[in-house]
Formats: C-alpha cells, structure tokens, sequence
C-alpha cells in the first residue's frame, strides 16, 4: 500500500543519489589540473558527506515515518512540539553550515584577492561573440593599448583610423571594419608597447606557474570556463576581472590526433583542455570553443620566443 | 470600532444578499475572491500547459542533436526563444499566480472568517492587470522577432542591444520589449494583490482568531504578500532601466566599451557609456532571491496545513514554523548577490554574501523537522493530498541540498551556470512549489466545486509524477558535475559529445515526457470531477479550519450573514480528551479541555 | 442597518436625517435599486475599520518607497562607477516646484483642519488651493524639463540627466495620482459630504499627499547632491 511504495521510492532516490557519486573515483572530472582545484575538490567532497548523510537522514527518516506511523487503527499524540530539541537544532544546522562555508572562504580569497608578483604571468582573455581572444603582454611586458575604433584596423594606429573614418564618412561612404584583422583593437603600431602583444586564439600557460587572467567581454557578458582547472569567470564589458590560477602537472590521456597552435609540438603538452562559454550570449552560445594548452616550462618559453619573433616581423612588414 | 464614516452602525449582523446573477458580473468581471481565485488558478493551469509544452520541446531538441544528415529539431534561435518564455511564463505566470493568487485569494478570507478580502475590487483590477500581463507575454511570440532569448533573466547588454543578435535572426526585436512590458504590468498586479493580502490578514479576522491561530496557510500568504510588497518594486525599476536603454538611448546598463559587429561593424556607433551590466544584475536578482521564496512560502504554508489534516496530529512547533517562515521572508532580502559570484562583482562582497546565504539553511532546516514530527506518532491517512504534501517534503530536501553546494562561492565557481543549477532550482522551486499546488487542489477541490476528485487517479498521479520529477532531475545533477553548461543548444564541446551525456539528455527527455503524460490524468480528473464527481460534504477530510464549516461549495458571502466566532488554534486534531479526533476552531472553548496544552 | 462600504466615498446614512453631519447629506451609494444602495455586485459586512484603510495607503506607499529607493541606490552606484558623470546644475525651475509642493502640503493640513471645525467653506477654500497647487507643482515640473531642454539637455544626454528625467517622470506620475484624489474630494458633490465625521477621503489624500512631498525632499536632496548646486 502506499506508505510502503513511498518508502521503497525514497530509498530508491537515496541509493540512486548515493551510489553513483560514491562510485565516482572523483566527484568532478580528471584530471583535476590547478592548485587551487585541488581545495575547490576538496571542499565539495566535505560539502557532500555532509550534505549527503542529510540528505539520506532526512529522506529516510521521511520514508520510516510513513511506514511506522500509517494507519492502523491507532490514536495520533497530541504533541505540539518540542521548543528545546527544536532550538538545538537550529543552533546545529546553523554551526555547521556557517562552518563548512568559513571553511572554504580561503580559497575564493586566493582566487581573487591574490596579489600577482614577479613570476606571475598576465594573460588577457577577451570573450566576444563567438570565440575567445587572448593577449600577452610580449617582450616588454606591458599589455599595450586597447580602443574600440581600432578593431578591425590592421595598421594599428589611432590616429590613421579615425582619418580614414573622416574621409569614409565625408564621402558619404559606409565606413566598414573587419574585426578579425584586429580583433580586440590593440594599439600596435611603431613604438607602442601594444607592438610586441602576442595574440591567440587558445590559451597556452606553463605548468607550475602562477596566472593571472585578466577577463573582459567586448559585446555581452560571456564566461570562461575550464572545467578541469577549476576556473570561471564571467567576461563583463565595461570590466577587467583578474583571477589567478596554477596549472599543475598531472597525468593525462591526450586525444590520439592532438593539432596544437603554431610552434607548439604535441609532445611539449603537457595538459590540453576544451574551454567553453558559460553565460549566455546569443545564438552560439554553445559553440563558443577554445582549448587550453599545458606546457613544460621550456616549451613554453620556446613558444613565447617564436610568438615574439613572428610578432617583430609582423610589424616590420606592416611598416613597410 | 470607529469607522470614520458618517452614520453606520457598529456591531449588527450582516444581512445576506442575493449574488450577482448575470454571467459577466458573475463570472468575468467578479469581485468576489473565490471566483478570483478560480481565474488565477485557471490561468496559472493554461500557462503550465504553454511552459510545459514549451521544456518537452527543447528538451526533444536536446536529445535529438543535429548530426551527420539530421537537422536540429529547433531552428535557429527558437530554443533559446523557448528556453526564455519557459522560465519567464514558468516563474511568474504559474509559481507566483497559482499558490498565491490562486489559493491565496480562494481560501484566505475563509480561513480567517472574513466575507471577501478588504478591498474586492481592487482584487479584481490586480487580477485583470495580471491578465493583461500574461496576454503582453503572450503577445511576444507573434511579433517581428519572435519571442525574446535573453533567458528569464534577460541580462543586458545581450538583453539591451537589438544588434546583439544576428541581423535577420530572431529573438531580440518587439519581443525582449514585450517581455519588460509584461513583467512591468505583473509588478503592479502584484504590489496591488499584495497589499490586499496584507490589510485582510492584519484587519478581517473574525472574532477569536489570534494570529497565532491562523492556520499556516494563511501565514504563509501574508509573509509572502509582504515579501512581493517590498521586491516587485525593485523589479520594475530594472525593468523600467532597461526598457529606456534599449529605446531611449540612457546608459544605466551599457558600458561604453562594446563593440558589436552589428553596430561598429558596419560603421554605426555605440552611443552609450558607463553603465553597468552588473547593477542590472543586483536590481533583477534583489527581487529574484525573493521570488523564489514568493514561490515557494505558499506551499509551505498549505503541506503543513495538509500534513496536519492527515496525520490528525498539531502541526509540530507551529510558533516555530511561523518564526522559520518569517525568518526565511527576511534573510532572503540579504543573500541576492549568492546567484552573483562570477559576475565581477566585489570578492568581498561575494563573501558576505555567501556566509549569509547558508544561514538560510537554518530556518529551512528547522521546518523539514517539524514536518516530520508531525508525521511522527500521527495517524497517517494517504490521501492524494497527503502525498503530494509528502513529496513535496522529500523534494524540498532534495533541492535544498543543492543550495548547500551553491551557496559557498568557491565551490560555485565550478558550478555556476552548468546544469547543477538547473536541477537545484527545479527540484526546490519548480517542482516542489508544484505538489504544494496540487496538494492543495486535491484537498480543496471538494470544497470549491462541491465535488470530490477521484482519489485513485490522483493517487496514480503521484506516483507517475513523483518517479517522473526525480527521472528528470536527479541525472541533471550529475551532467552539472561533469560541467554541462546551462543554456546550451548543440553538443560542440568534445565533453559534451560523450555517450553518458547522449544518454543523460534522452532519459531525461523521455521522463519529462512522461511525467508531463501524467499530468493529463490529473486535469482530467479535474475536468471529468467537475461534472460527475460525487457530491463533496461540508468536511469531507474532517479538517478543523474555518473552510471546512460551511458547505461545499461555499455560498457567496462565505459565512451566510453570520460571523464565526473561533475559540482554538487551527490544528487541534487528536485532542486527549476531547469527543472526537478533531476539534474545529469555531467549536466551543469547552471542546478542549483545559489540560490539553502541555508546555513544551 | 447595515450600509455597503467599501469604497473611499464617506457614506452618509440610508435615511435623511442629516444628524450629527453637514446638513443636507444624502444617501450616496451609488443608485441601487434599495434604499440601503445594493447593487447586486457588492457584500454585506461590517464597515472597514477606518485603520484599514491607512494601512493599505501605508502599505502602497512602502512599496513605492522601494521603488524609488531601487532607483535611488541605483543613482548612487552609477554616479560612483564611470567618469562620464556630468553634474547636472538643477533648474531653478525645479526649487520653485519643490516650494509649491511644499505650500500644498500645508494648505492641505489647513483643509483639514477646517473640516474639524466644520468649516465647509474653509475646508472648500484651502482643499481648493492646494489642489491648484499641486498642478502647479506638476505644471513648475515640466517649465524645469523646458529649461533643460533649452540646454539641450535631454533623457540620454548623460546619466545625470538620465536619473533627472526618471525621477522627476515617475514621482510626477505618483503625483498625478495623488492629483486625481484631489480632484475627487473637491468635486461638489463628494466635498459637500465632507465632515468632522466623514473625513476619510480628504484624511487618505492628505496622507498620500504629505508622502509625495516627503518623498519629493528625498529626492530633490539627491538630485542636488549629484547635481552640484543651482543653475
């Protein structure tokens, strides 16, 4: 009858939570490549025992009162509470959810509050619909100049593009850009630390070394999200949110047919993750995909020095 | 009592009249809150319909992924389309019409022994600005454009900007205006309906109803009208904000750097400057968080009166209920900024409100206690209502737990917008809130139409539906876990493109299928009852509150010109001592005998 | 006997006595087919306590509160964010609006306190003027849009101007609100039925009244501080 059906469906739905997250060998998926990760993982997995031995308490008790208590002929007890029992309660519930979020607090402190230092590398990463964009500071180290009336201007120069716009608008011409020639309006012309910016479409990071990400969002709001690092951070126009991050070694079974970005070998990376959009942000909103490429350190540094080299020549052929 | 008003008599009885007759004044243009009630409720049922029938089908979308040779299900923007006027006709036309206006405006002026709410017609008038709401919502589908696609949340600039979408595609034109419009005209609907709520609790009880002899039902509606009171208004000035950003030019949301190849791209310009997308975000959630506790306080309020009728036992801790119930009202106006952690708002404020939002959890804790010790040593009956009420017991449970994960911001930054979210507030706000409804239809049905519902179709309906809801999302837990974003329409990412995944999204889209299947058995039963039912008693689940004093259905001044006097607190069920095994509260005071009420 | 009353009008007794009220009331309830004015629409019950309905307007008003206050903390993050925030310079317009709401404020309470005393000219003369007032206050409102405008000064202009059209735009419609009940209890027919016992109308605008204002000083001390002085 129906206390039991309910109570079998109750334990059904705990044993159908339960089991198949105990049978995980991890909660999120692996491999679990940043070190703040590791807390993050660490603080879930403490969130669920918590959450899940109330969970199963509460159902079950749930599932033996029907049974017990259904109706046989017995006389229901005036009971209109219990103001003790209920008090420490709260009190209880209280502590620990209290704690168990102090517990955690550091963590989102070390995402955010961290102050970078010398070692730490700054990446710019732009969401625009649909793709990502990420900008490196290059030799000198110094992110150069960003202005909107520069995308789509291959030259690079301000002052060029606004003539140029003067002279369209003059003529009665519709001034067009074409945003892939610049896609988020770097100042890079001779003599601009925006000269030496190094510019990509995935995001290539060393192992073991501290990242600051710097996220904005040129049109709406985006988010970029890695899963296996453990990192998402909404990309707000109007707004540069820094969070940092470290890539730590961990094993990994690479996609047999791995086409990394230019000067980059397949077996310099170390980890290679998809990087996804996590706000929406209009039609393609699901197909807004980037990948993220792990390398030793000395790879990496060959990569950085090749991007510097093919930057250098670029600008040579763009002042010719 | 003073009146005021010159020349009308203190202290005499109300003498009955004959109701109106004709169809219009009796049925349309009513202002009586039973009929009032009835229209909320009717149009919170077709809109679960539309929004229903809108989630089967982006879900049949989501199982169903273009692939070699097979075309998408949904063209183009049409599933966010549908994705949008999902939450939004979800959210307010069904979970904040139905609990509240619906069974809110019906049975709280019985409850508390009153003729109609305070002010009748302007409960009609909140009623028909609603209706004129839903009709602007509506409207969206049938306009240039299309329906909007910005999500329920609609946030700018994707919201504000006509050019943020393709030229061509839909979904950003008449639309996203129609839906601020709608929800503007809601806002008012509801600050009216609100404080009516309000005004008849605190001023038309009868005689001898204490506030802490309502039933919980009627708490319920009053700390929920109080919390519509104080965050519709902030609503409608985002709304309003937004509105004159996307028409008029203004920059409270619109950064100046944004550049939009629909816009600089072809040589227009970007006419705004030094808004900002966040305080969108803090005006719309200030009012989200305590939506959903508008939501879901109703149907608290009614499984505990349920829980109580068939368990023939005193709610457990009733003072204790109506101080979580409060406390829940208040501390939701102080954690909005938990849906904003990744947002790039303040980290320190993120931290103050994360610390704040698990304290939610006490109050809640507290009232998933007490339910089960009114279950505890009672005398269970499972009627359709009990199990709904019980359901909605476990589903609370289930989706409050979620909330734990959510509500910590570093353990969120994984979480936030995968399907971890979706399951979390389906489970305690959709789902949930839902049985709370149909428990109460189950148990008022009886008493509104004068007839009984089948009690073995509903009891088939539980069962389907409650399998139903936990097949749809318990799975959407674990595709969160693996870091399925939310809002997603294609399966492009490699960790999207997995057989667990595939078969994730099927299995929940046959379930929702088959739970929205289920749901034809219980309007059916409706439907069918309302014409060849068996004919209801006055008190058919021998409930001790005031409805269950007059017959069913109720004549239409409720009381038939005389006002109750009520002696007991409304869940006096299994009384020692007492002649039978419930005492109504407008029994004499000697039912009870003096001894009863031990101290605890 | 029992008399309908649910609306604001203050309802005078089914028969013609005219005791202990303004000579010559008549029954008022709105041309029924009974004496006692049923219509067939409305139930029988007691009267509403005349509390009810101050705290329904207090109610109301907390919400509008709200909503101003939403606008209000908007303004002040905005003001705080971007650097393209203009100091507006408020009108001159706007301080004489703000003196005649003021004055209304106070010749209203003179209305009532003339309806205490059974002044009914009084209580006609002053309700009158304030009313008049009151449209001034809207009619100063948009004199000060005219003056911005002439400084070309419009709603997307910059955002101090943004906020300045919205605030003044919807407290202006709350006041047009408050205007129509205004009108109403100046309408001869309501105001000759106007008493020391039949005063809940007259009390209910006054109070909605005295909240506008109140609400328009909040306001006007935010424009002023974010619109840096007077031009």
């Amino acid at each position: 009858m129906s206390a039991f059906f309910l109570a079998f469906l109750l334990l059904a739905l705990v044993l159908g939570g339960i089991i198949p997250m105990a049978m995980r060998d991890s909660i999120l998926p692996q491999p679990l490549a940043s070190e703040h990760g590791k807390y993050i993982d660490d603080q879930i997995r403490l969130t669920f025992w918590i959450v899940g031995i109330i969970f199963s308490l509460a159902q079950l008790a749930l599932a033996y009162l029907v049974i017990k208590y259904r109706s046989r002929g017995q006389k229901a007890t005036y009971v209109e509470g219990h103001t003790k029992f209920e008090v420490s309660m709260a009190a209880l519930a209280g502590i620990l959810f209290v704690s168990l979020n102090l517990m955690g607090q550091h963590i989102w402190a070390g995402y955010h509050l961290k102050k970078p230092d010398e070692n730490t590398i700054k990446i710019e990463c732009t969401g625009m619909q649909f793709e990502w964009h990420f900008r490196y500071p290059g030799k000198d180290g110094v992110f150069g100049n960003l202005d909107n009336r520069l995308i789509g201007v291959e030259s690079g120069d301000l002052a060029k593009a606004l003539e140029k716009e003067e002279k369209d608008k003059a003529a009665g011409k519709l001034y067009k850009t074409d945003r892939a020639k610049n896609l988020v309006g770097v100042e890079w012309k001779s003599g601009t630390p925006g000269a030496d910016d190094i510019h990509t479409s995935d995001l290539i990071i060393p192992v073991d070394r501290e990242i600051e990400l710097q996220v904005r969002g040129q049109d709406v709001i985006h988010s970029v999200f890695v899963r296996e690092l453990r990192v998402k951070q909404d990309a707000v126009p109007g707004l540069r949110v820094n969070v940092h991050f470290k890539a730590i070694n961990v094993p990994q079974k690479l996609p047999e047919k791995l086409s990394p970005p230019q000067h980059i070998d397949a077996q310099d990376v170390v980890n290679y993750f998809e990087l996804a959009c996590a706000e929406l942000c209009g039609s393609n909103h699901y197909a807004m995909k980037s990948h993220v490429w792990v390398l030793k350190q000395d790879a990496y540094d060959r990569w950085l020095k090749a991007m510097n080299d093919d930057v250098v020549k670029a600008a040579e052929d763009r002042d010719k | 009592m003073s009146s005021g008003a010159v020349g009308v008599d203190e202290e005499h009885e109300v003498h009955v009249h004959t109701p109106p007759t004709s169809f219009i004044w009796k049925y349309v243009f009513s202002t009586d809150h039973k009929v009032i009630g009835i229209q909320y409720y009717t149009l919170g049922l077709i809109s679960m319909f539309v929004g229903v029938t809108l989630s089967l089908l982006f879900r049949w979308h989501l199982s169903h992924p273009a692939g070699e040779g097979v075309k998408p299900f949904l063209e183009g923007n049409q599933y966010l389309q549908y994705l949008t006027m999902h939450g939004t006709i979800l959210v307010f036309m069904v979970l904040t019409t139905a609990p509240l206006g619906g069974f809110g405006n019906y049975v709280l002026p019985i409850q508390i022994g009153a003729v109609d709410m305070a002010f009748p017609r302007l409960n009609m008038l909140s009623f028909w600005i609603t209706f004129a709401s839903w009709v602007t919502l509506m409207a969206a589908f049938f306009v240039p454009g299309g329906a909007p696609s910005a999500g329920w949340t609609g946030y700018p600039p994707l919201s504000a900007v006509p050019e943020a979408v393709p030229e061509g595609a839909t979904g950003m034109n008449w639309g996203q205006s129609l839906w601020v419009l709608s929800i503007a005209l809601f806002c008012i609907a509801s600050l009216v309906g609100a404080i009516n709520f309000i005004v008849t609790t605190l001023d038309l009880r009868a005689r001898g109803m204490t506030l802490m002899r309502m039933p919980l039902s009627v708490w319920a509606w009053f700390l929920t009208a109080i919390i519509a009171l104080l965050s519709f208004a902030v609503l409608m000035i985002g709304g309003l904000l937004l509105l004159l950003d996307r028409h008029l030019g203004t920059s409270f949301f619109l950064p100046n750097d944004v550049w939009m190849a629909g816009i600089q791209g072809v040589g227009k310009e970007w006419s705004h400057k030094g808004g900002s997308p966040i305080l969108y975000q803090h005006l719309f959630w200030f009012f989200g968080h305590p939506e959903v506790y508008i939501a879901i306080l109703p149907s608290m309020g009614i499984v505990s009166h349920i829980i109580a009728n068939f368990a023939r036992k005193p709610i457990f801790g009733y003072k204790a209920m109506v101080y979580a119930m409060a406390a829940i009202g208040f501390l939701g106006f102080i954690v909005w900024g938990h849906h904003m952690f990744q947002s790039g708002m303040s980290p320190y404020l993120a931290i103050a409100f994360s610390v704040l939002t698990m304290t939610i959890g006490v109050p809640s804790a507290i009232k998933t206690f007490n339910w089960l010790g009114t279950i505890w040593k009672g005398d269970l009956k499972f009627t359709a209502a009990m199990l709904f009420s019980l359901g909605f017991v476990s589903l609370f449970v289930s989706g409050g737990i979620s909330g734990i994960f959510l509500g910590q911001s570093a353990p969120d930054i994984y979480f936030h917008d995968t399907y971890f979210v979706v399951a979390h507030f389906h489970l305690i706000m959709g789902v949930a809130s839902l049985f709370g409804i149909v428990a109460g239809t189950y148990y008022w049905f009886p008493k509104m139409m004068g007839r009984c519902m089948n009690e073995t179709l509903g009891k088939l309906h539980f069962w389907g539906t409650f399998i139903g809801v936990y097949m749809i999302f318990m799975p959407m837990h674990f595709i969160g876990l693996s870091g399925h974003p939310r809002r997603y329409s294609g399966f492009e990412f490699d960790f999207l493109n997995t057989p667990e995944m595939h078969i994730s999204h099927t299995l929940i889209t046959h379930a929702a299928i088959f739970t929205a299947a289920m749901q034809i058995i219980f309007v059916g039963n409706m439907l069918w009852s309302l014409v060849a039912g068996k004919k209801a008693t006055e008190n058919p689940w021998e409930g001790t509150s005031l409805e269950w004093t007059m017959a069913s259905p109720p004549p239409w001044d409720n009381f038939g010109g005389k006002e109750p006097v009520v002696h007991h607190g409304a869940y006096e069920y299994s009384v020692p001592g007492a002649a039978k095994d419930y005492v109504m509260q407008t029994d004499p005071p000697e039912a009870v005998p003096a001894n009863a009420h031990q101290p605890h | 006997m029992a008399v309908t009353v649910e609306t604001l009008q203050p309802k005078p007794p089914a028969a013609n006595t005219g005791g202990g009220g303004l000579p010559g009331q008549r029954d008022w309830s709105g041309g029924g087919s009974g004496d006692d004015g049923y219509d067939g629409r409305h139930k029988q019950r007691p009267p509403l306590p005349r509390r009810t309905y101050f705290t329904a307007l207090w109610l109301g008003q907390a919400g509008i509160f709200m909503f101003f206050m939403s606008l209000a903390s908007s303004y002040v993050v905005r003001r705080g964010i971007a650097g393209d925030w203009q100091d507006l310079g408020i009108p001159w317009g706007l301080w004489v609006s703000t003196f005649v709401l003021l004055l209304s404020s106070v010749t209203l309470e003179k209305a009532r306190r003339a309806i205490t005393k059974a002044d009914k000219a009084g209580f006609s003369l002053w309700w009158g003027v304030s009313t008049l007032l009151g449209f001034g206050f809207v009619g100063a409102q948009l004199f000060a849009w005219w003056q911005l405008a002439g400084r070309h000064i419009f709603l997307a202009t910059n955002p101090s101007s943004s906020f300045f059209y919205v605030f003044t735009a919807l407290h202006a419609l709350h006041v047009l609100a408050g205007l129509i009940a205004l009108v109403y209890v100046w309408w001869p027919s309501v105001r000759a039925n106007v008493g020391p016992g039949a005063r809940l109308a007259p009390d209910l605008a006054t109070l909605y009244w005295h909240f506008l204002d109140g609400l328009w000083i909040l306001l006007f001390v935010l424009l002023f501080i974010g619109g840096g002085g007077l031009n």
